[in-house]
């Protein structure tokens, strides 16, 4: 017997059934006017209410994030040395970088030069905003990160998504101040590329593993292990040029017209705490500001 | 005897939604038992005066919005659930929590089942035997959720 007594009013099961169908029949039907608006119809009629909710789970998102930023918090208090020690790689970094920036001040007035002289409009620098990663996949077979930028820091759908190396993905869902991106690991992804050697096109399919596929290449394709893939820009989803695999085999089975390509992403997924969200749509700022001292995290700055 | 107190019912949803939004690495996330519909269905059974389809659904969506899926496919599965739960109910709250634990696996099965037919309408195709591994651990927290509701829903003066 259950040790718990229940309302009076809960008694009467029988007398509540036809209500309780008449609930349930409203209720499905609403769901499945929801689910049609929301995938089928790829309306954005929905995303007020998307956010709203969004919004009052923050506090559930903060909570369930505490154990991850404890951790980090005792990761980068282990050790005093180790952080002295990567200070000052840091440091010599900045300064080499610095180094190529100059260079690169004189190469893009150059540059510039000759686009006006060519009159080309074409950005040279995309605009891009540091965020950082909140969480990575709730669900283990959705290769998915969550990133706390959004609507309000001008964040959009199908925004890409790099690191430092290469393309991560991209953003598929944006709330008022947190934002989802699919990896381009994940099986519903595909990236337009090209070989960086001699320009030939195709396309990187994710597969749910961490690693790429390239499916559609015929055998006689001048592809090498260890070819850089980068971003071709088709379709405007990813912005061109970034890197976005290297290819790590290559096999060909005697009878079938496709090669079976596997590829690495170049990003390091997910490696890291910060990524970069691109837009090539915006006016970049030059050169000259992303090397500002003043510059704050979070700002828009510049990518090469 | 006890009475389920709304802070408890409130606190074990929040508890819940924080384990479902909690990351965990791929090997621990696979088997993450499926917690908002669990302590749903126990107040579905306890409470069902108080705590109905309707709030199921609205806690669905909820769901689909922390695991970004399409709005209302959480809210479906979430709500057919508890109608059937609340259905049994009148032989449910006769069983001892162990019981209750065995009868209510084909639920959880079906729950999760009616999520892997939706997913595969959005193209999630994937393996579906690691799938099935919340239905046994949703199934073995069923006992240790009973035991904190009895011990958080606990009288604090016991009459003479």
């Amino acid at each position: 017997m259950s040790a718990y007594q229940f309302d009076d009013d809960a008694r009467p099961i029988f007398s509540r059934g036809p209500l309780l169908v008449l609930k349930l029949a409203v209720l499905l039907l609403c769901s499945g006017a929801l689910m049609y608006y929301d995938r089928v119809a790829e309306t954005q009629e929905l995303a007020p209410l998307r956010d709203t909710i969004a919004v009052a789970l923050t506090p559930v998102f903060w909570v369930s994030d505490v154990p991850r930023q404890i951790n980090n918090m005792r990761t980068h208090l282990h050790s005093r040395e180790r952080l002295i020690s990567e200070n000052d790689d840091l440091r010599h970094e900045h300064l080499r970088l610095n180094a190529r920036l100059q260079k690169l001040l004189s190469l893009e007035a150059e540059n510039h030069r000759i686009r006006e002289l060519l009159d080309s409009s074409r950005q040279i620098h995309d605009a891009v905003m540091i965020g950082e990663i909140q969480s990575t996949s709730l669900d283990p077979y959705q290769q998915r990160l969550r990133i706390n930028r959004g609507k309000q820091d001008g964040v959009i759908e199908g925004q890409a998504l790099i690191d430092a190396h290469g393309i991560l993905g991209q953003v598929i869902e944006v709330t008022p101040y947190a934002s989802t991106a699919v990896l381009i690991t994940d099986q519903s992804q595909g990236v337009p590329v090209q070989v960086n050697r001699n320009g030939l096109r195709t396309v990187a399919h994710g597969n749910g593993s961490p690693k790429l596929n390239l499916p559609f290449l015929p055998a006689n394709s001048d592809i090498q292990v260890g070819d850089t893939l980068v971003s071709s820009g088709l379709g405007g989803r990813y912005p061109v040029g970034y890197p976005v695999a290297i290819v790590e085999k290559i096999e060909h089975h005697p009878g079938e017209h496709f090669l079976e390509i596997v590829a690495v992403p170049a990003a390091r997924i997910p490696n890291g705490r910060e990524v970069l969200l691109v837009r090539d749509d915006l006016p970049a700022p030059s050169t000259a500001q992303m090397i500002d001292p003043e510059a704050k995290p979070g700002r828009v700055a510049t990518a090469e | 005897m006890a009475r389920v107190g709304w802070l408890s019912s409130l606190v074990a949803l929040s508890l819940a939604l924080i384990l479902t939004a909690l990351p965990l690495p791929d090997s621990l996330a696979i088997a993450r038992p499926a917690a908002v519909p669990l302590v749903v269905v126990w107040l579905c059974i306890h409470i069902p005066s108080r705590f109905g389809i309707v709030w199921a659904w609205c806690l669905g969506l909820v769901l689909d919005v922390v695991h970004s899926t399409s709005l209302g496919q959480h809210a479906v599965a979430l709500t057919l659930l508890s109608y059937v739960v609340i259905k049994l109910r009148g032989s449910l709250h006769l069983l001892p929590a162990w019981q209750q634990a065995l009868v209510l696996i084909p639920a959880w099965a079906g729950y999760q089942g009616l999520l892997l037919w939706l997913d595969s309408f959005v193209g999630q195709s994937i393996d579906p035997l690691w799938r099935w591994l919340p239905v046994i651990s949703t199934s073995l927290c069923w006992l240790p959720l009973s035991a904190l509701f009895a011990l958080a829903d606990r009288p604090q003066h016991h009459e003479a």
